[in-house]
């Protein structure tokens, strides 16, 4: 049986830069960077920008019991069905597969620094660390801690309720996020699907985990393929959002899609030896069907090392491309990474053109043809690879 | 020769293997034998102290250890036992070759206590602040955090012990992960990507914040109401070809 087409129908941003397609067109096009040293220094960030979130979560309460990754999140898809043309068909939406990419939730650092604090002066036996727990932690912060109460929020909000999974963990969640929609799709197994992730990352909880490794960006900003010598991810905030769905289905009802999503593929490189997510990304490059060396490739490169580098090494051997790492612009968004990745090449193949580029090494390049191809590419910073092609509709 | 397909024309999944691990016991013998003698996982909770702790009793898996203690290296090796039972059922595939993809099931992921304490202690700065706490968690020492509490972590450890084939998903649907994991699984087969694939759920998140976070929420009950487990301890793998 033939694989069935998949379009994107709709797309929904909402960033360091800003929200919405047209923001974040112009944005790209005078080259902004919203990037933040100050508010938690030495550590570099990209907060996201302001923005009334009652324009797509219309009931305080809902908001209330958010934290801001699943605002950022229940706003961006909102944007998506909007721009799909189907938020509040009922019908649609009861029937919309929901794939969700999400990491972990925020934590009460205050809540956590007392206890911290108290043990490390010697004033936090096992039995007191109970009762801190007990009467400090709140009901509303832990659900709000949980990965699936992203997709819980959109259901409740934009009410999609076909089925609804949540993968857990870092840039490849959301790699596998958009590969599986796709299979399903292509299968038959679903019609339209909404997928996507969030990412706050004004917060020192996150830092944590990433200071372990040293993978944060301290001191100075620069634009990714400007870190050699100062490597580090620059963690950003971002909600990025794609309705997918069948050709056909699109055609039925009419929609008109920004772009064909024509295929993705992951991998799980062994990292261990080096070079192998050079390998990986060679190996991966020959299934997406790229029919011209000087397409466009859009990469969520973290800046961390060693995989820039090895990924640089696999740019270097399709010196064609025109590449555009979308780290300089938001900082590395995580889990949004890839679907951030989706959202500007549909952006893009939409518009007919590419944003300039933003780059003072010199990689990236000027393309002033009309993008009929763009890879999208996906290396996480420490596990997981994958890629995407996103073609103009024929 | 032709794979057997259903009336839908899909190749048709099923299960040759599988492996559990639960309060009750390892293996699939073991649990059959408890569960049909009528006995019940479910005890009083000895892990770690229960002072000021309403809720006392929990479905724990205690006879297995993992040294150093962490909830997320219990699931993974929780989810490793499991998984052994069910490829030596299977006969799929060879030691460390899994033919397929892995589903994995798996509690949220996040650094815990210990570790969080472990580095507080080593914070120079009286009454420290997020910033002087992250100074300490980097340079190197905690390196294995990274490892350990990366949400993908369980996922690409599995991965690399049983070389399952390509991007291993962790699911991350509460009670339904592990339906997602299977239902994940059956799909894949149905489009022919592959011929087989590993569905593991794991979870051995008793631990003090769990304990007290999801007695906020009212999901774990007092002692005062009938033993009973606060959530599902119960694993299971399923291999399908």
């Amino acid at each position: 049986m033939a694989e069935k087409e998949v379009w994107i129908t709709g797309v929904g941003l909402l960033s360091s830069l800003g929200e919405g397609l047209d923001a974040h067109w112009q944005a790209l096009g005078e080259k902004r960077v919203n990037a933040d040293d100050k508010r938690l220094a030495p550590y570099v960030i990209h907060p996201i920008a302001p923005v009334s979130f009652d324009a797509q979560i219309p009931k305080k309460g809902d908001q209330r019991q958010m934290e801001m990754w699943q605002r950022i999140g229940t706003y961006a898809a909102g944007l998506a069905l909007d721009s799909a043309g189907v938020k509040g068909n009922q019908e649609i939406l009861s029937r919309m597969d929901m794939i969700i990419a999400a990491g972990g939730g925020e934590r009460d650092l205050n809540v956590d620094l007392a206890i911290m604090n108290a043990d490390a002066q010697g004033k936090l036996p096992p039995a007191l660390l109970n009762e801190k727990l007990m009467n400090e932690l709140r009901p509303t912060l832990f659900l709000a801690q949980l990965s699936n109460l992203l997709a819980g929020n959109i259901a409740i909000v934009h009410g999609v309720c076909g089925t609804s999974r949540t993968f857990m963990g870092e840039e490849a969640s959301s790699i596998d996020a958009a590969r599986i929609a796709v299979a399903r799709i292509g299968a038959g197994q679903s019609d339209i699907a909404l997928v996507g992730a969030a990412h706050n990352g004004d917060r020192g909880d996150l830092l944590m985990l990433y200071s372990f490794g040293d993978f944060a960006l301290k001191d100075q900003y620069a634009p990714v393929w400007a870190r050699r010598n100062h490597p580090g991810f620059a963690i950003g905030s971002a909600g990025a959002f794609l309705v997918m769905e069948s050709r056909e289905h699109a055609e039925a009802r009419g929609a008109k899609p920004y772009a064909r999503l024509t295929k993705v593929v992951a991998d799980l490189a062994k990292r261990k030896q080096p070079g192998a997510v050079t390998k990986s990304l060679q190996t991966m490059w020959p299934q997406l069907g790229v029919s011209n060396d000087n397409a466009v490739l859009i990469t969520g490169a973290t800046g961390a090392e060693p995989a820039t580098a090895e990924e640089r090494e696999f740019l270097g051997q399709h010196p064609g491309l025109a590449v555009r790492a979308t780290g300089t612009t938001f900082g590395h968004t995580m889990e949004a990474q890839f679907p951030l990745g989706l959202a500007l090449a549909a952006l893009s193949i939409s518009r007919g053109a590419l944003y300039p580029a933003n780059d003072p090494t010199g990689l990236e390049v000027e393309k002033t043809e009309v993008p009929t191809q763009i890879v999208v590419l996906g290396v996480g910073h420490w596990q997981g690879e994958g890629m995407a092609l996103v073609e103009a509709v024929k | 020769m032709t794979a057997p397909r259903d009336k839908f024309g899909r190749p048709i999944v099923v299960v040759t293997g599988m492996g559990i691990v639960t309060s009750l016991g390892g293996g699939k013998t073991d649990n059959w034998k408890r569960l049909t003698a009528g006995e019940s996982g479910i005890k009083t909770v000895t892990r770690f102290p229960l002072d000021s702790l309403k809720t006392t009793m929990a479905g724990a898996v205690d006879f297995v250890t993992v040294d150093p203690f962490s909830s997320t290296s219990l699931s993974q090796r929780l989810a490793e036992i499991a998984t052994e039972e069910a490829l030596e059922q299977s006969g799929i595939g060879s030691k460390g070759d899994f033919p397929g993809p892995l589903f994995l099931a798996v509690a949220p992921i996040e650094t815990e206590w210990p570790q969080r304490l472990e580095v507080a202690r080593e914070v120079p700065t009286k009454d420290f602040g997020i910033i002087d706490y992250l100074a300490t968690c980097s340079g190197g020492k905690f390196a294995h955090f990274h490892r350990r509490f990366t949400f993908g972590s369980v996922a690409l450890n599995l991965a690399e012990t049983f070389g399952t084939k390509g991007s291993p998903i962790s699911l991350s649907t509460a009670c339904a992960s592990g339906a997602t994991a299977i239902q994940l699984g059956v799909e894949a087969i149905r489009r022919g990507e592959t011929d087989a694939t590993l569905c593991v759920a794991t979870d051995g998140s008793v631990n003090p914040e769990a304990w007290c976070a999801s007695r906020c929420c009212r999901l774990s009950r007092p002692r005062t109401i009938r033993p009973r487990a606060p959530q599902s301890r119960s694993r299971r793998t399923a291999t399908a070809s």
